[in-house]
């Protein structure tokens, strides 16, 4: 039984990072991959900044769904608690760390602002729990492991892009596609290096 | 009142053409990437955000004295959510199936940059009438801009339009425009396609901070803390 | 910075009030939506129940899913079952006759990818499911004709057909425990 429940748990991480990635499937958070992708180590902070606070975001707004709004029939009020709980944590983590952690704020810090408004941040907190209505095994342990792989796989796909758009900056490209436009062709090619995993995920599960 | 009229008329077409907010300014792209794989979901997204970008330029509008600079940012995202959850609302009332077909993408308007930069950079420093028409100019040119990736897409990779055969025994569709990279590949394209049809003859760089509507408060956060320590 | 009483009250005021605002005007709307609501998600699911068993008239609520009756006879059974997909749960209502052959599979809510697994919404792969179902639940096959008891799975989407295949199968597991217990064996 147990065993089982670890296994689940690989799954969910394995899909979270590779099949279910949600910048390169799902479309979430495709500004901070368009905007701070160009050199690797802003990437690495961004990503970084983002995996924590989803983690947190999940951690509190979970059991605020389920143990407030649910048996008090507010589902409704889903979005607008969610986004002032995830710019409230996104304050408070920053005074916090500016504080107490200066060498931390310093790497990760300047980043939480831009993370307020990030929609991979709150498409996190809401598709958990689309995925717990469908799927009674789907705990909070579950939750949290799967925001924690989504993380990740924004941290892999942004490592992936920026290391693409840094050979990008030798290439001679044509007038017309200059700047943006060379970018989302590269990660048009990036998307389709990962629909390779979608077999994987046939003997995931 | 004439010339008015014709500064209402310029704040409009802006939004549709010159600032169109896709793809001159690089806002929003994640909708717009996201239900962009049939050409109906376009139009139902489109006005489901043009709806919201109107509501909420115009309250921030008619707030712009009352808030605090302080809290903008709070509040705004909390009069923007308001908005979007009575969209969902009605949404879920009278067209389930377009609920179904947006899915979490409908209450993740909420983070679309688009809202919360036109209510940072142009509902709290202008008046109730120039914020509505230049939310209704935004929201026709994301709307227009959705409809034109949704068409592409659609054609190409289901060989329909607005669900009715059109590309049958005339070519076999690409499924790969479905897909996540056809919707990277068509974005850019337009882009270009934008980019080489405006004054400048070129495409928008890369977004940076500057494209973010959080960019001015962040800077100012990160200027505080400097001169502050 | 300091923050004096006038710094702080000043705007927390305001953002107070404009959170008290909006969850007025939420709670309103969800007033004057949410029979609407409740009725359009009950028209939804009453359409689809005739879809999948068409000659019943009328469906009564049972513990597990729903009785369809004709002329005060019941002509079948209607079940609501989820397997995880692809793109998540992807919920499946099952109509299973009375002679136990199913009459129809629809797909009430998927997350599958457009062009792939959402082609499973299509009649040609759901027309599939209309037949004998076996107690030990259908097969899914590849690159092969579907024999008796088996599906074939869509191209590129082995995953979402295998979801609607087990949301099926255990459809067919409460019909039999139900007209197992209803008193002897099919």
């Amino acid at each position: 039984m147990d065993g089982q429940v670890i296994k689940g748990l690989v799954a969910i991480f394995l899909a979270a990072i590779l099949t279910e990635n949600y910048v390169l499937n799902k479309f979430l958070g495709i500004c901070p991959f368009l905007g701070v992708s160009k050199k690797l180590n802003t990437a690495v902070g961004m990503s970084c900044a983002v995996t924590v606070v989803m983690v947190i975001a999940t951690a509190v707004t979970w059991p605020l769904y389920m143990g407030l709004l649910v048996p008090n029939g507010l589902e409704y009020l889903q979005t607008v608690v969610f986004i002032l709980v995830i710019a409230a944590l996104v304050q408070l983590l920053e005074t916090v760390l500016h504080k107490y952690m200066p060498p931390l704020y310093n790497a990760l810090g300047i980043y939480l602002p831009l993370i307020t408004t990030n929609c991979a941040v709150l498409g996190v907190t809401m598709l958990v729990l689309e995925k717990a209505a469908g799927d009674p095994t789907f705990g909070y342990v579950q939750a949290l492991v799967n925001a924690f792989g989504s993380g990740v796989g924004f941290l892999v796909a942004m490592v992936l892009f920026a290391g693409v758009r840094e050979r990008l900056e030798e290439c001679d490209i044509p007038q017309c596609l200059q700047g943006l436009p060379i970018t989302l062709v590269a990660a048009s090619l990036v998307a389709v290096s990962f629909l390779g995993f979608n077999g994987l995920v046939d003997r995931l599960m | 009142m004439n010339e008015e009229k014709g500064g209402l008329w310029r704040e409009f077409t802006k939004g549709v053409l010159r600032e169109n907010p896709v793809l001159r300014l690089v806002l929003g792209c994640c909708a717009t990437l996201a239900v962009t794989t049939a050409a109906s979901n376009a139009i139902g997204m489109g006005a489901a955000a043009t709806f919201v970008l109107v509501c909420s330029n115009a309250a921030i509008s008619l707030l712009r004295n009352v808030i605090p600079s302080k809290v903008r940012i709070p509040a705004y995202i909390t009069v923007i959510a308001g908005f979007v959850t009575i969209v969902q609302l009605f949404i879920k009332a009278f067209s389930p199936q377009l609920d179904t077909a947006l899915g979490v993408f409908l209450p993740l308007i909420v983070v679309n940059c688009i809202i919360l930069g036109r209510a940072e950079m142009f509902a709290s420093k202008n008046r109730v009438l120039p914020s509505v028409v230049d939310g209704l100019g935004m929201g026709v040119g994301f709307t227009a801009t959705l409809l034109a990736m949704g068409i592409l897409r659609e054609l190409l990779g289901a060989g329909t339009v607005f669900g009715l055969p059109v590309l049958s025994g005339f070519m076999e569709p690409i499924l790969i425009f479905l897909l996540p990279p056809g919707g990277f590949f068509v974005f850019g394209m337009l882009v270009a396609l934008a980019g080489r049809l405006s004054q400048e003859k070129k495409a928008p760089a890369d977004p940076g901070c500057d494209h973010c509507p959080l960019a001015a408060s962040c800077s100012k956060v990160r200027g505080e803390k400097e001169a502050e320590g | 910075m300091r923050l004096s009483g006038k710094d702080l009250g000043r705007p927390t005021l305001v953002l107070v009030c404009i959170c008290a605002a909006v969850t007025c005007t939420l709670a309103g709307t969800h007033l004057l939506t949410a029979d609407r609501i409740a009725w359009q998600q009950a028209q939804n699911a009453e359409a689809s129940r005739r879809v999948v068993l068409p000659q019943a008239e009328t469906f009564t609520p049972l513990e597990t899913g729903y009785a369809g009756e004709t002329a005060g006879e019941t002509v079948g059974y209607v079940f609501e079952t989820t397997a995880r997909g692809y793109g998540g749960a992807v919920r499946v209502m099952t109509g299973i006759d009375r002679t136990g052959t199913i009459t129809g599979v629809v797909l009430l809510e998927h997350g599958e990818t457009p062009g792939l697994g959402a082609n499973a919404e299509r009649a040609s792969f759901r027309e599939q499911f209309e037949q004998a179902a076996p107690a030990e639940g259908l097969t899914v096959v590849r690159y092969q004709a579907p024999g008796p008891g088996q599906v074939e799975a869509l191209t590129g989407a082995t995953v979402t057909s295998r979801a609607v295949t087990a949301a099926v199968n255990e459809a067919i597991g409460l019909y039999y425990q139900l007209t197992g217990e209803g008193g002897g064996t099919p």
